[in-house]
């Protein structure tokens, strides 16, 4: 029932007619002596309060009420301390007619009521009536952004301001505008005085005698003879009895009163008993007989003497008017009537007709109403009184309103003569009733111009006119042709108004509604306002983050002046601080954090992308050696579902007090310089049992003091910074884990001009996901871990350091340097350090055979097996570099691994890194070619090209020192002389120079087949010294030795790499010649090792050799790995010219060439064959015997030693041509059997008899044969052709 | 005293390409003076399905504010031209369809260089320069 009632006042204020009656109410003056005042208050309830609580409970049960009485109708009691009203029937009757009133009400009114202080009171109380209504936005979800928004904002928002009507309501009903109407003139009287009081009845005569009323109902010209009821308060008191028949003989019986309080009771025994007897309260006595015996005939009375004063006036008036255009007195009647108003000023007929006419208006008689108001406008002069006349016309408005009839016309004169006479007030008042009457009428654009133009009116209350504004907003979104801008304009000026009457919710509500208008559309100077607007009312309104948002925006643009700027800050500042617990606001607007170049610095990771490309390789091996991860092949199908094999990234481990270091780009947006102090990391911890901490508070002292005693998790450092105007600075901070758990780094924590606290959190890129369905039709982010830690427990650290390591060093230069490990851990050791390099065919670990550290293959890692760092244990690992690179610069990047000695579950190792640049410099280039020797089936030809490249000056001379050979089974002896270099010089390379060195090639043993199948066999080496007089090179040893090796595993490697990339780059068979070639599979190979020395370290200036004396004779080793010397065969007899393979073998450049012979001619095969000839001049009498006939024996040769041959041997005929050039035809034939089919099986050697045929003396090449090979049972079938000359003397012997 | 309060261009979606107070007065007044070009866009918004008739983009006078008109041009792309004049002044209406002409040829002027990104605002010195030049004739 409650809830229905409520329902009903509500609605009540949306009738504009209820409105207009309540303020159009007359009143009963209600005055009480001071001891009934101090009577109630002593009992902790003033006189209003119990008459309140008296009303309050009759209300509750008013549908009760009715049924139980019928004279009272219905009592509707508002709780307003201001007014007691009732709702009652009165009848009334006036000269002929008879006025039933079923809504009679009567407002109960202090005198200090009546007295009515000021406007700007009422008009603040009023406000504050409808504080409560205020919300924080119109409607929730809805903005409006474009024109199409605005149909739907009307249907989902059909009363966005609720407040409206009730504070027109509650406008209405509170202001009394006593100087030009008299609806709030008391129409009776309540006179209260106390038993307790010296004398009751006299006071009860002096509060309001007629003769000399109080002064404020003089002013007002209010009739003094108002009837008057007088009520003696007593408590329990035996003489009231008698009180009471005195005041009836004083007052009158009818006009007399007794009022019983409780004193005991609290509220006086006041209160509303609606079981008890209506009857016996006394207090519902007094006021049924209020409404039916006493007011009623007031009227009438009032009535009838106002009339009569009026026509008696009338009388006079035409003449009166030519006299003077003042008004008009009438101080006959007066007289005659009573004597009271002699004593007073005369009343006006204005004010007659006005009282007349406000009665009857108060009887709801608004005929007879309006024509008095009409009389009463004739008789007014715009000029003279236009508050009078604006008045009247508003009164004729309401009237016909009222009516029903035509309004505007009137209520525009009033508000017009409003406005002259400065009466703002009423003027509202005036709005508010025509724009309702605009309203039904639909007619929102004039209604919009009402409100708008009664806004903006000078001294107009400050929320009067927001609320005004704020309808001309919505006004204007109605009807066909909504202006939503010019609404959002007028709602931001509401916005501003309501901000003047320090409404700030009201205000908020403003500008964020209209926001969504001007939002992202680059009004420079609106956006501006309202995003000032925005902060200061969000701050207020204590939405802290929406305010830093909206400061964001507004100092992102950076449009504002210098000026401007330092008074945002400024009052940004002023208000956080008043506003924010602990000084601490959260998230601060500046300064701009650059995101993407957050770059975090740890011993064990490095951050740098560019960097990271090189690093990681290398951990990624560790880590699949230290089988911490296993990422699996995938092949074929797996790939389809290489989704679910990608391993999810990590947080990184890092170890406890170690410290972190990030690197942050910060930057100051503004035109101001702006002071940071103790910017420092925050971060989030998380304890492994769950407990978070974090750091997100004031850095003050004690917050300090608590992290230096390490109560905190981690530590901070701190930094004080000044970002001048568009300032970027780059700052590093560091923060120290001091416990195990989980360390999430989320931005700077700073204190902004030493006034307020706050952040900036980073926001880190995060990738999308996109692999499964949900993710790919949801929108969402893989968490960016790259501030996120998990802490462990400590464990050593390990820092390594290159010692000596040269910066340059010339190719296949040796020199020895240091790597240096230290273990900054104080409390534990390390131990498996193992070792992985950038370039692992460069450095050799150790400093002899007996401590070194070899690697085996390119891809695994060097342990370090003898290292084993105590803490605080530095040590030295002494390495040898070889400048085995090609030239050029290069950084070498060296990855430490170690474990600690008590082991760490979360992190099984950690790495440490070190780099350095080096440059490798030309030195000598060397290039060998090879060849089977024509003298001896079993040895070959080395030749060796060395070349000092550097033309044009300024390069090194190299001395050739010592040549070394390593092979199974091959050894080298020089070709060219026997015991001594005759001549030094050729060993001697100036810039520019090269030298050419032969060798033959013979086998140290003789292979076998069985020896082949034994892999691990011993190498021979041959050392051949240039000079005997200096001690040689070990070259079977560290490091010489070890280099080579890995020279040929990258050798090996890069081969491999290369094959891999032709596999993939053609399907088609390699060339012929790899498949005629056995392959890398035979023995036919040695390595050679060239040592040089040079003693000139500078590039600049010749050598002299007294000089280099005083240098450091620098040394290198030129490797040439796998020299294949396999017999080179061809296949056309074009090519079988003498020395063929010679030809181009060596140039300048030092490289082989032979280019010019197509490689599907030249092949190599395992055969080796030999005209063995007796006498290689032969004397014959060809008188005596005219064919010369010899044998001759082929000696053919298996050098492979698991190949079988399968041999055909074939003479050629005379008229066989060898040489297309030549033209000519032999001169000699064979004889015998001349064709020989023979197999050989590996390594067999074998001889066939050939017989060969001279017709006449001269010298004979004995070329004329080809030997067709089969390998492998036929695979491969060619026709070698000879290319060596073996030349015959045929001499005639004639003797 | 000056006539033209304010010049403004708004672009194609109702951005402001340049925007240039001429009143000379307070802070408080420039930002009246936006509010009031904006306010004008609703009108200039409704005007051309009513009313256009051949080549004329000349809109004429948008509304009247207590102490200003404001006037409105509307080319064929959607840029709009608006100009605040002060009450007070009587300015023909010729006068006003001469200076948006005028004020038309220096927004194609300049929004014809190569440097200029179109729809993006105007920020060219020599623009603000003559549209100060032809704001002093009228």
């Amino acid at each position: 029932m409650s809830q229905l009632l409520q329902q009903q006042q509500q609605n009540q204020h949306k009738d504009i007619r209820t409105s207009i009656q309540s303020w159009a109410t007359p009143s009963v003056l209600v005055i009480t002596s001071p001891t009934v005042q101090k009577q109630f208050k002593r009992m902790s309830h003033s006189l209003i309060d119990i008459l309140t609580q008296y009303l309050e409970k009759k209300k509750g049960n008013r549908k009760r009420r009715e049924t139980v009485s019928d004279d009272i109708k219905s009592i509707n009691i508002s709780i307003d301390t201001l007014f007691l009203l009732l709702l009652l029937l009165a009848s009334i009757k006036v000269g002929e007619s008879y006025y039933e009133l079923n809504d009679f009400k009567v407002n109960f009114i202090t005198l200090q009521q009546l007295e009515q202080t000021s406007y700007d009171t009422i008009l603040k109380d009023v406000a504050a009536s409808v504080d409560s209504l205020a919300t924080d936005e119109y409607c929730s979800n809805v903005d409006i952004k474009s024109k199409q928004d605005v149909p739907y904002f009307n249907k989902v928002c059909q009363d966005p301001t609720p407040w409206f009507e009730r504070y027109r309501h509650q406008y209405l009903k509170s202001l009394k505008c006593n100087e030009v109407e008299t609806f709030a003139h008391p129409i009776a009287c309540l006179l209260i005085a106390s038993v307790e009081d010296p004398n009751p009845i006299g006071m009860l005569v002096k509060m309001f005698e007629p003769s000399k009323p109080p002064s404020i109902i003089s002013q007002f010209n209010i009739d003094p003879n108002i009837p008057k009821i007088h009520i003696l308060a007593h408590s329990e008191n035996t003489e009231s009895e008698k009180r009471l028949s005195e005041m009836k003989n004083t007052f009158g019986a009818n006009n007399s009163y007794l009022l019983r309080v409780n004193q005991k009771e609290d509220d006086g025994g006041l209160s509303f008993d609606p079981t008890a007897n209506l009857a016996s309260n006394p207090l519902n006595t007094i006021i049924n007989d209020l409404i039916t015996k006493h007011i009623p005939p007031y009227i009438e009375k009032s009535i009838s003497e106002l009339n009569e004063n009026i026509t008696a006036n009338k009388k006079s008036f035409f003449s009166k008017m030519k006299v003077s255009l003042r008004i008009g007195y009438k101080k006959n009647e007066k007289e005659g009537d009573d004597k009271e108003s002699s004593t007073s000023t005369s009343i006006p007929v204005e004010t007659c007709l006005r009282r007349l006419s406000d009665l009857y208006f108060l009887l709801q008689d608004y005929e007879t109403a309006l024509s008095f108001y009409r009389n009463l406008s004739k008789e007014l002069n715009s000029d003279k009184s236009p508050n009078h006349y604006a008045a009247s016309f508003e009164m004729i408005g309401i009237c016909n309103f009222m009516l029903n009839k035509e309004t505007d016309a009137q209520f525009e004169t009033a508000l017009n003569g409003y406005q002259r006479g400065n009466l703002n007030v009423c003027a509202v008042r005036t709005t508010f009733i025509q724009g309702e009457i605009l309203k039904r009428k639909s007619n929102f654009k004039m209604l919009a111009d009402l409100y708008k133009t009664m806004a903006e009116r000078e001294n107009l209350d400050a929320f009067c006119a927001a609320i005004l504004l704020e309808q001309a907003g919505f006004c204007l979104l109605q009807g066909q042709s909504p202006s939503f801008r010019k609404a959002c304009m007028r709602i931001v000026l509401a916005g501003d108004k309501y901000a003047e009457s320090s409404k700030r919710k009201h205000a908020l509500r403003c500008f964020r509604f209209s926001y969504s208008v001007y939002e992202g559309r680059d009004w420079m100077g609106i956006d501006d306002h309202l995003h000032l607007s925005l902060v200061r009312y969000s701050f207020f309104q204590g939405h802290t983050s929406d305010a830093l948002r909206f400061i964001n925006k507004l100092l992102e643009k950076n449009s504002q002046s210098f000026q401007s700027q330092n008074s945002i800050i400024r009052e940004f500042l002023y208000i956080s601080k008043s506003y924010t617990k602990d000084n601490y606001i959260g998230e601060l607007p500046i300064p701009v954090i650059a995101n993407d170049r957050i770059t975090v610095l740890l011993s064990d990771y490095t951050s740098d992308a560019h960097q990271q490309v090189w690093w990681s390789d290398m951990e990624e091996a560790f880590k699949k050696e230290a089988s911490i991860i296993t990422k699996p092949v995938l092949q074929g199908f797996d790939l389809w579902k290489r989704d679910l094999f990608i391993e999810v990234e990590k947080e990184k481990t890092i170890v406890v007090e170690e410290p972190i270091t990030v690197d942050v780009e910060i930057r100051n947006p503004l035109q101001i310089p702006l002071q940071f102090n103790s910017v420092h990391l925050v971060a989030t911890y998380k304890s492994p049992d769950g407990i978070e901490e974090s750091n997100m508070s004031p850095l003050d002292q004690v917050q300090l003091q608590r992290m230096e005693n390490g109560e905190l998790p981690f530590k901070v450092e701190t930094i004080d910074i000044l970002l001048g105007p568009s300032e970027t600075k780059k700052l590093k901070f560091s923060i120290i884990p001091l416990k195990q758990g989980l360390l999430n780094i989320r931005g700077i924590g700073l204190c902004m001009c030493g006034t307020i606290w706050g952040k900036r959190e980073f926001k880190l890129k995060q990738k999308r996901l996109n692999k499964t369905k949900t993710q790919r039709e949801s929108i969402s982010y893989e968490q960016n871990l790259s501030l996120t830690f998990s802490v462990t427990s400590p464990m050593p650290r390990l820092e390594a350091q290159f010692v000596d390591f040269p910066s340059s060093i010339c190719f296949g230069e040796m020199k020895q340097a240091k790597l240096l490990l230290k273990n900054c851990s104080n409390k534990m050791g390390l131990k498996n350090v193992r070792i992985r390099i950038s370039h692992p065919t460069l450095v050799c670990f150790g400093s002899n055979n007996q401590d070194a550290c070899i690697l085996n293959s390119l891809n695994s890692s060097i342990q370090l097996n003898s290292i084993e760092l105590t803490a605080g244990a530095t040590v030295m690992v002494p390495i040898w570099v070889r400048g085995g690179l090609s030239v050029g610069k290069y950084t070498l990047r060296c990855l430490v691994y170690y474990e600690s000695e008590s082991g760490n579950t979360d992190l099984k190792y950690r790495l440490a890194r070190c780099q350095t640049d080096f440059e490798v410099r030309p030195s000598l280039r060397i290039s060998t070619f090879s060849q089977q020797s024509s003298t001896d089936l079993d040895a070959y030809l080395l030749g060796l090209e060395v070349d000092n490249p550097i033309i044009g000056g300024g390069g090194d001379v190299f001395f050739l020192k010592q040549i070394s050979s390593i092979s199974k089974y091959w050894k080298i002896e020089p070709l060219s002389y026997h015991t001594d270099v005759p001549n030094s010089v050729i060993l001697t390379l100036h810039p520019g120079q090269f030298t050419n060195l032969f060798f033959r090639i013979t086998p140290s043993i003789k292979p076998t087949a069985a020896l082949n199948e034994e892999k691990g066999g011993d190498q021979t080496v041959t050392n051949i010294s240039f000079d005997k007089n200096e001690p040689m090179y070990d070259s079977s040893s560290f490091p010489v030795y070890q280099f080579l090796d890995y020279e040929k595993l990258a050798v090996a490697d890069q081969l491999h790499h290369q094959q891999l990339q032709l596999q993939q780059q053609a399907n088609k068979p390699n060339t012929i010649s790899n498949n005629l070639g056995t392959g890398n599979e035979h023995h036919n190979q040695l390595d050679l090792m060239l040592f040089w020395e040079s003693n000139s370290t500078s590039k600049l200036g010749t050598v002299s050799s007294s000089n280099s004396q005083h240098q450091p004779t620098r040394m290198g080793v030129l490797n040439s790995t796998s020299i294949s010397f396999l017999p080179v065969h061809y296949n056309d007899p074009l090519l079988a010219t003498p020395w063929g393979s010679w030809k181009n073998t060596t140039s300048p450049t030092g490289k082989t060439s032979t280019l010019h012979i197509d490689p599907a001619l030249k092949f190599q095969a395992p055969i080796r064959y030999q005209i063995l000839t007796p006498d290689s001049t032969i004397k014959h009498n060809f008188a005596k015997l005219s064919i010369c006939t010899m044998p001759l024996k082929l000696q053919l040769s298996n050098c492979s030693t698991h190949q079988t041959l399968q041999l055909i041997v074939d003479t050629l005929l005379p008229h066989e041509n060898l040489d297309a050039q030549s033209q000519s035809t032999s001169q000699y034939f064979w004889t015998g059997i001349t064709k020989h089919s023979v197999q050989l099986s590996p390594l067999e050697n074998i001889e066939l008899p050939l017989n060969i045929c001279f017709l006449q003396p001269g010298t004979f090449n004995i070329n004329r044969f080809k030997i067709n090979i089969k390998i492998n049972n036929g695979d491969v079938s060619k026709d070698i052709y000879t290319t060596v000359q073996n030349l015959i003397n045929v001499l005639a012997d004639d003797q | 005293m000056k006539k033209i309060v304010c010049v403004a261009v708004v672009g194609k979606v109702n951005d402001p390409l340049f925007i240039h107070d001429y009143s000379g007065g307070s802070e408080e007044n420039r930002l009246k003076l936006n509010y009031i070009v904006h306010c004008s866009l609703d009108i200039i918004e409704e005007k051309p399905g009513a009313k256009k008739v051949g080549n004329d983009m000349y809109l004429g006078l948008l509304y009247p504010t207590e102490d200003y008109k404001v006037y409105g041009y509307l080319t064929n792309t959607k840029i709009k031209f608006i100009i605040v004049v002060m009450d007070s002044t009587d300015i023909k209406d010729n006068d006003i369809r001469q200076f948006f002409k005028k004020l038309h040829v220096l927004y194609v002027q300049t929004t014809s260089s190569t440097f200029y990104k179109p729809n993006s605002k105007i920020e060219s010195n020599k623009f603000l320069n003559n549209v100060t030049t032809i704001v002093q004739t009228l």
